[in-house]
């Protein structure tokens, strides 16, 4: 469909005024928001994903088709819960208390909603037995913990106890992200995977619940 | 001069053993076996006692018990009258068959140890009235009591000075996170506290009508022992006693060193096989904690996987020609041939008539179990029950008798099965051994007829009929076993044959010879495969050989757990953590969370702290002397920039110690 197409290609150009209003149009024309979702938006940020990969586009490129992306979400979201499209997902995301970084964090939750997952973004500074609540209270099959202070990392192990003490370890799966995170940290707290960058983060999660 | 005589005894589900040994020269000097009598465990124990050999009886200087008391009765669903208090917990975090039983209280910690809510005593009070003091017991479970156990302290002393009950709180049962299978586990021992203490004092008093006096062990579910003093505070520890001192008890009998041994148990039974693994000696335990019926708790006990598979397991074919075992089990052919040598005519008939060889089932007879009647009982099954009555009749015969069609008789007798009024009879793998001659204690008419009726129905020689039978039994037990030393390192959620490439390789690992042209696939267990259980050395040594290593069954393997029971010894484990907090660091021990500035500081505490409870549990849990060792893991993490992160360390105290004895000449000293 050609206006899916000319979705894709603003996106990636980053023009978050042209993707709504293509978005809008795509609805009128009666084709279908999951189809919309997928061959529009998602098919575009895969380009981004991938150029990104390859080094051909770097964060500044990424936020900026991301910007677009959460624009053209905001016009669709609504007729995506009307018409009850299947989620790949529940996802909640935050980053750890004492720590206040946030960017990468909030790329990861655009992009997981680009791809389908429900997202609930916590914020900032959040002490475990929020992540814990919100683990219960959403049903989320996936937890996002962020922290990008070194004094801050243990706190992630912090989260993962909580989950133990809350008897729920097992209904999710915890991914751990962030500057001085690594992948031998991750298996160090006992958490179910990482990554390195927000574009691979959705492709673990994928493979994750997969 | 003293003899150092020991009795072990285990209280199994179907029968009672009791052993006499002389520890010092490791030699058996009397044994028994009773059949259990469940509604009172002592009895059984009169019994077997009265078959040992009395004259060892005022040498005995130490009794030690296995049983399985505790998971009869969660099983079961037993219910004492009990109260539970939890401490910060939502209403989600506790079963809900356990509702009944529980009162929420205001409280709790943080994943820091820092307090969340005060704790609000009154509402225990308020509960406590309320129960007029008509509870047997207490359990008191706080949310993150693992990491500051202060509101369960303070909770216990407050229900101790009111009441004069046991009270058992969460942390003295797991320093485990999962508030929820914690609460569990506490609650369960609740209710179990007043069931041991009714059978501490019948098998005490048991003891004391034969004048034995010495100092009474019970074994826990980790093969560890504990005075029964100890242990009627924590009966919890007793699940799977019995799997665990049979592991201990099988190692001993083969003269095996207690460091040095890695090997697979399996015990196989009438109904079912059971297959442990023993690690350094000792039994391997479950480190997600045993699982009882349908409750998970955080007791370590021996990791023991159950295949419904045993010596009298129904043999089938299928209309493909495979061959199953199991899961229902009958009573053997030969043993029914035994009580009731009529059959053998029937057996005869059958075989003769071919009109009827080419129906299913037709070696299997029926008998009435009990009295028992059911109402509401439609008029075809009532009729079929009355002809079973006397004596078995196959469905032929009672086909004829009722003037039913066997298919309608059938349908009957699924029925009657169902509410447990009458029991199948057919070819079982015993029948087999008669055949094979390797067990001779039955009718072995009966069972060549059965079997040959059932290779006829499936065209089959009798040769292929033992090879499928080998085949798959060694299939059933081999992949459990590959199970179990793989359940270390996989987790496959479909089992190990999930997918069709591991359905082939174990497949032929299993059969005698390969089917697949031009390849082999072999396995090698490295440790050997030791055996109890009265069928095992009829059917283990096929699956050592599939396995690539041997089968070894000890002399007295009948009765491995009394041995275990009496040969084991008095092992505690106490641990504390360290986390960092604030700039410097948080000790989290049983006795309560302390700070330190360096972890040098902390961990030399932590240690003092666990040798000095360790040692003193040992001695309370009824060693001798205790030997006391420390164990730490620190976890640092680094970082992308490559700087080290403390994440925690784990200190854990290891002690154990060989039971105090009784002497005569030290007489009335420990009675």
């Amino acid at each position: 469909m050609e206006v899916l197409q000319k979705i894709s290609e603003e996106l990636q150009k980053g023009n978050y005024q042209q993707v709504p209003k293509l978005v809008q149009e795509a609805l009128s024309a009666r084709i279908p928001p999951a189809k919309i979702l997928s061959d529009g938006l998602v098919a575009g940020m895969d380009v981004v994903g991938d150029k990104f990969r390859r080094d051909e586009f770097f964060m500044p490129e990424v936020l900026i088709s991301a910007r677009a992306m959460q624009a053209g979400m905001d016009i669709l979201r609504p007729r995506l819960v009307e018409t009850g499209v299947k989620l790949a997902g529940k996802v909640v995301l935050g980053t750890v208390k004492g720590d206040l970084h946030d960017i990468g964090k909030n790329l990861v939750g655009m992009l997981m909603e680009g791809a389908g997952f429900q997202v609930i973004d916590l914020g900032i500074d959040v002490p475990s037995e929020r992540f814990v609540d919100a683990v219960k209270s959403n049903q989320a099959n996936i937890l996002g913990l962020s922290a990008l202070l070194t004094t801050t990392m243990p706190r992630m192990k912090e989260v993962i106890d909580s989950l133990m003490e809350a008897g729920i370890r097992q209904r999710v799966k915890v991914m751990v992200g962030g500057a001085p995170v690594t992948e031998k940290f991750a298996r160090d707290i006992g958490a179910d995977g990482y990554a390195p960058d927000a574009a691979s983060a959705v492709e673990k999660v994928r493979g994750l619940i997969g | 001069m003293s003899l150092t005589i020991g009795l072990g005894i285990d209280v199994g589900g179907t029968s009672t053993d009791a052993v006499l040994i002389n520890l010092k020269e490791r030699k058996v000097l009397s044994l028994a076996k009773a059949p259990t009598t469940k509604e009172d465990l002592a009895k059984g124990i009169q019994d077997v006692l009265r078959r040992l050999d009395k004259v060892y009886f005022p040498k005995i200087s130490l009794i030690a018990l296995s049983t399985t008391l505790a998971t009869n009765a969660i099983v079961e669903g037993v219910r004492r009258r009990v109260r539970g208090f939890l401490i910060g917990y939502g209403a989600d975090t506790y079963p809900a068959e356990m509702r009944e039983e529980v009162v929420l209280i205001p409280g709790g910690h943080t994943v820091e140890g820092e307090e969340k809510e005060p704790l609000d005593l009154d509402r225990v009070r308020a509960a406590l009235q309320r129960d007029r003091g008509e509870m047997e017991a207490y359990a008191v479970c706080a949310y993150f009591s693992v990491r500051n156990p202060d509101h369960e302290l303070r909770t216990k002393q407050f229900i101790q000075e009111i009441t004069r009950k046991p009270v058992v709180c969460g942390h003295e049962i797991s320093l485990q996170l999962d508030a929820v299978k914690r609460a569990t586990t506490t609650l369960l021992n609740a209710h179990l506290i007043p069931i041991i203490q009714e059978l501490m004092e019948s098998v005490k008093r048991v003891f004391r009508e034969q004048n034995i006096r010495a100092p009474l062990m019970v074994v826990r579910g980790d093969g560890s022992l504990m005075s029964e003093s100890a242990i009627q505070y924590r009966p919890i520890e007793t699940i799977l006693s019995g799997p665990a001192a049979s592991v201990i008890g099988a190692t001993y009998l083969l003269g095996l060193s207690r460091e040095t041994q890695d090997a697979v148990i399996v015990d196989i039974g009438g109904t079912t096989t059971d297959i442990a693994l023993l690690k350094g000696g000792l039994p391997r335990l479950n480190p997600k904690g045993a699982r009882v019926g349908n409750w998970q708790t955080n007791v370590f006990a021996i990791d023991i996987r159950t295949i419904a598979l045993g010596g009298d397991s129904e043999i089938s074919i299928d209309h493909e020609g495979r061959l199953r075992v199991g899961p229902r089990r009958i009573i053997p052919l030969s043993y029914l041939g035994c009580c009731y040598p009529k059959i053998r005519k029937e057996l005869q008939r059958i075989h003769g008539d071919r009109r009827l060889l080419p129906l299913r089932n037709n070696t299997d007879f029926w008998i009435r179990l009990g009295k028992r009647t059911q109402p509401g009982l439609d008029l075809l099954s009532e009729s079929v029950l009355s002809e079973v009555t006397e004596k078995p009749l196959s469905l032929f015969q009672l086909a004829h008798a009722t003037g039913a069609t066997p298919t309608e008789v059938r349908r009957s007798l699924s029925i009657l099965e169902r509410f447990g009024l009458l029991q199948q009879s057919g070819v079982t793998p015993t029948d087999i051994l008669h055949i094979t001659g390797i067990f001779q204690a039955w009718d072995r008419d009966a069972a060549e007829r059965g079997v040959q009726i059932l290779c006829e129905r499936s065209k089959i020689g009798l040769s292929t009929l033992l090879q499928k039978l080998e085949e798959t039994m060694d299939r059933s037990m081999g992949v459990q076993i590959l199970e179990l030393l793989l359940s270390e390192s996989t987790n496959p959620r479909k089992g190990l044959d999930g997918c069709e490439f591991c359905n082939l390789f174990l497949d032929q690992c299993f059969r005698r010879e390969a089917t697949i042209e031009g390849l082999q696939f072999h396995v090698k267990v490295e440790g050997k495969i030791i055996g109890i259980g009265a069928p095992a050395h009829a059917f283990l040594p096929s699956v050592a050989e599939k396995l690539g290593t041997q089968a070894v069954i000890p002399f007295h393997a009948g009765v491995a757990s009394a041995v275990g029971a009496i040969t084991s010894a008095v092992a505690v484990r106490e641990e504390c953590s360290i986390k960092p907090y604030r700039g410097g660091f948080h000790l989290h021990a049983s006795s309560g969370v302390a700070f330190f500035a360096s972890l040098e500081e902390a961990s030399m505490e932590g240690e003092r702290r666990l040798r000095e409870s360790a040692f003193r549990k040992a001695k309370e849990a009824g060693a001798n002397e205790v030997e006391v060792m420390i164990d730490s893991q620190e976890r640092q993490a680094t970082t992308s920039g490559g700087d080290s992160v403390f994440i925690e360390k784990t200190i854990v105290a290891h002690a154990m110690g060989n039971p105090k004895m009784y002497h005569e000449d030290l007489l009335g000293r420990f009675g």
